[in-house]
């Protein structure tokens, strides 16, 4: 058995999957390609697959991870790459498997690309960053035991770049993510179209980076 | 470009995924290159309709051919459909993201009657004109519709270009044919038309005409121009090399049936006297085990899928079902694929093929009694008997499982009270087998049972028989009820509601039509969902219409009656049918097609024997 790593792009039509859905369909991908993965020991055996670090529906990622075991040690990661992209539908793409570097609780951040899409001058840099420059923005966030509790997101939030398109605004974002804390962008999003009154026509989310708390690529 | 106006609404709605396309197996191809573009609706949503095998089927065999492409569309739910309404959304195909108004054919499947005011709606969202008649000269799109529920066509004709009567598989390409080389020739939807009624099996409602008696009943049809004055379904002889797809489309959300799954056999030996599906599949034709076993390992390999079904009407009849046990249990056990194996009947559930399923899912267990005595069950012609329930039961109890599901039907012809109560004493005989049985598992049964309306159907032997009446169907629900006294049993049923629609819709002649359209625009679809169904709009159509809901479902039709769907032959003669509710009547059983021909005419129509020595 060995252990390896994936990582892969969800892009596209391939956004709308959802997290419960695709496991079952790399598992049948990993079945398509003929790829002996390993399948838990026990009662009711299922096959081994594990996302550390969840995408909601609709963002697009350029990063996204899987680990999984394969029974035959002598196969190399490239061809089970290989193997995989032939059969993957449109949208979804391994861009390297390797074997695992670093543990899942050394996830630290989310790098996000967001694109607000809307047809009037609400969505603009100059608005973003003055609801940016408030003192604190408060938002309602659920706790672990289901009960809504109010933060500060503003600390929680880098921006790194925002810029006026053609059609909107664009804004770079970091966010904490993983095991230790997680935020996820819309919480900061729906603050700001609270800010302005308005909502998008359309939002555009895609992470593009997984990183550590030193700010190193996660492998 | 479509895509840009259907992305933005996506996540404002329930289960995006069935919107947008791109799944596995999905074909596309270039629209530039393409000759006859179908687009294949189910009217139903995405969930449901692509659970249906037949869909797939066709998908597979029309895209074999390059410059044909055929791509899916479903009935979109409320929220999204709302949504489309808003913004200006066409119907359009989940492979090209197109509208379907700019496709060849636009082609329903009608699998039940409670579909019928969707199809309305999709053609209505398609921008199509909903009557045939409002289509023009243009040729296309042509609107056809087949499955099993266009046996009785007359309800949906005048909405519909063509129907296709029987198996799809060699009739769809012929049309195809037909009208590629049409289309390129220049020629008129009603130039096609003519034409397409010549081939076996096509029905162009608008060269027929019916006439009416004084009392209401059908006199004829009147055949004009190309039209030939019975039109004859197609089967496939050679059921064994029939076209296969050897891939599916794939999901990505769960669906109901989320499975590969191979046709065993098609057409059903039983003879159940209720069961439309029993006869106007007929004749019965198995695939061999290879065919079976190479097609199912093909399915489960290109799909990936980790659930594998042998579908059919009733998979436990095909002579060779031993041999495809074997062998496909020892593939899908070294693959850690589940196999299902859907309608087996109770009695010839052996003990041994208990133990092959069992070895691969254990779950509760669903028998189909229909009928809570021994002398209603001969009546219908559901050949099982008391004991064959018990010993099933029996042989499932002791391989552990405590589950029974037991479906019942209320309304059937000759039906007493006492009927009825025999539904609460057997599934009350079965809570006491349990408690019999030494070496049971541990914890309670729990028997269901389910109980549905009767609906007689066109090309059965109660095709003549009336609906009960409401009043009546609460009264013996009622008496159901009462007559059980476990709290280990569990009963449900459908809306009354539902089923005498159902009868309205199938046995039902073109002036339903226009009641169907009010219906429509009063606002009903998914008739067949609870929370959408309504039948006070249902009933206000009919009023409207000047439509007797009691001529349709709940009058008794003489043998010499002219029904709707007599011009239409699906090779069971009427003969045939009268001699077995004849023999109904008389409490008389007939015997499986393997055991003794009953000569429904349909080996004769089909050229040769069903089975030897029968």
């Amino acid at each position: 058995m060995k252990k390896l790593r994936a990582r892969f792009q969800k892009l596209d039509r391939a956004k709308y999957i959802s997290h419960l859905d695709l496991y079952r369909f790399m598992q049948r991908t990993f079945k398509r390609a003929r790829i002996s993965v390993w399948y838990t020991q026990g009662f009711n055996p299922h096959l081994y697959i594990m996302f550390p670090l969840p995408l909601s529906l609709g963002f697009e990622g350029e990063c996204e991870i899987m680990d999984f075991n394969i029974n035959d040690d002598n196969l190399e990661p490239e061809t089970v790459m290989e193997k995989l992209n032939s059969v993957l539908p449109e949208g979804i793409r391994i861009t390297e498997i390797y074997q695992p570097v670093m543990k899942h609780t050394e996830i630290e951040f989310s790098h996000y690309e967001i694109n607000l899409i809307s047809g009037n001058s609400n969505f603009s840099e100059e608005n973003f960053r003055r609801f940016m420059g408030q003192e604190q923005i408060i938002i309602q966030k659920k706790t672990k035991q289901k009960t809504m509790k109010e933060i500060d997101i503003k600390p929680f939030s880098d921006v790194s770049d925002v810029y006026d398109t053609d059609e909107g605004v664009h804004i770079s974002l970091r966010m904490p993510s993983g095991s230790n804390a997680n935020y996820n962008p819309s919480l900061l999003l729906s603050a700001f179209y609270q800010f302005i009154g308005d909502e998008p026509v359309f939002e555009k989310i895609k992470r593009v980076r997984i990183t550590t708390g030193q700010g190193e690529n996660f492998r | 470009m479509l895509k840009d106006k259907i992305e933005p609404l996506l996540l404002k709605v329930q289960k995006p995924s069935r919107y947008i396309g791109g799944e596995h197996g999905s074909i596309t191809k270039d629209k530039e290159k393409t000759d006859v573009r179908f687009a294949f609706c189910f009217p139903d949503t995405y969930d449901i309709g692509m659970s249906h095998l037949g869909m797939k089927i066709l998908y597979s065999l029309i895209n074999s051919r390059e410059n044909y492409w055929c791509e899916r569309v479903f009935a979109p739910w409320i929220d999204f459909e709302e949504l489309m309404r808003k913004n200006d959304i066409p119907l359009y195909a989940l492979e090209s993201l197109d509208p379907i108004k700019e496709f060849d054919f636009i082609g329903f499947t009608m699998q039940y009657e409670l579909s019928y005011t969707n199809m309305l709606n999709m053609l209505d969202l398609a921008g199509v004109p909903l009557w045939a008649k409002d289509r023009g000269d243009k040729i296309s799109p042509i609107v056809i519709a087949g499955g099993p529920c266009v046996c009785n066509p007359e309800p949906l004709a005048e909405f519909c270009d063509i129907i296709s009567l029987g198996e799809g598989e060699e009739v769809t390409l012929e049309m195809l044919d037909l009208y590629d080389s049409m289309k390129k020739a220049g020629a008129t939807r009603q130039e096609f038309l003519r034409e397409a009624a010549k081939i076996e099996g096509l029905y162009v409602p608008s060269l027929y005409e019916p006439q009416y008696n004084e009392d209401g009943t059908i006199k004829c049809y009147n055949n004009m121009e190309t039209a030939p004055a019975v039109i004859k379904k197609r089967i496939i002889k050679d059921f064994d090399s029939v076209f296969y797809p050897d891939d599916f489309v794939v999901p990505f959300s769960d669906i109901v049936h989320n499975r590969a799954s191979v046709e065993v056999l098609r057409g059903c030996m039983r003879g159940c006297r209720f069961c439309q599906a029993g006869f106007i599949y007929r004749p019965f034709r198995e695939k061999s085990p290879s065919t079976v076993s190479c097609q199912a390992k093909t399915l489960c390999e290109n799909t990936g899928y980790e659930e594998l079904s042998l579908s059919s009407l009733s998979t436990s009849d095909h002579s060779g079902i031993g041999d495809i046990l074997d062998e496909m249990l020892e593939y899908t056990e070294d693959e850690h694929i589940n196999m299902t194996l859907p309608s087996l009947r109770v009695d010839n559930f052996s003990e041994e093929l208990l133990e092959k399923i069992k070895k691969v899912r254990k779950s509760g267990l669903t028998f189909a009694p229909e009928a809570g005595t021994q002398r209603l069950r001969d009546v219908i012609n559901k050949n099982v008997s008391e004991e064959e329930i018990m010993e099933t039961c029996r042989i499932a109890f002791e391989g552990g499982y405590t589950k029974v599901k037991l479906y019942f039907m209320m309304g059937l012809p000759t039906e007493t009270d006492e009927d009825i109560i025999g539904i609460a004493q057997t599934a009350q005989s079965i809570i006491d087998l349990f408690y019999s049985i030494p070496d049971r598992p541990k914890g309670s049964p729990s028997i269901s049972i389910s109980v549905a309306t009767f609906v007689p159907k066109p090309f059965t032997p109660f095709e003549f028989e009336p609906q009960i009446t409401r009043e009546e169907i609460e009264r013996r629900q009622q008496l159901l009820v009462d007559s059980i006294t476990s709290k280990k049993i569990k009963v449900s049923w459908h809306d009354p509601d539902i089923s005498i629609l159902e009868e309205v819709l199938a046995k039902g002649d073109r002036r339903v039509a226009k009641a169907m359209y009010e219906a429509w625009k009063n606002g009903c679809k998914f008739d067949s969902w609870g929370e959408t169904y309504d039948f006070s709009k249902w009933q206000a159509a009919f009023d409207k219409c000047g439509i007797d809901i009691g001529f349709y479902a709940n009058r008794e039709r003489s043998f010499d009656e002219v029904f709707p769907w007599d011009h239409l032959d699906y090779y069971v003669s009427k003969d045939f049918l009268i001699r077995e509710n004849k023999k109904a009547k008389e409490n008389l059983t007939t015997p499986h097609c393997r055991l003794k021909c009953s000569g429904c005419g349909v080996n004769v129509k089909a050229g040769g024997e069903c089975f030897e020595k029968a």
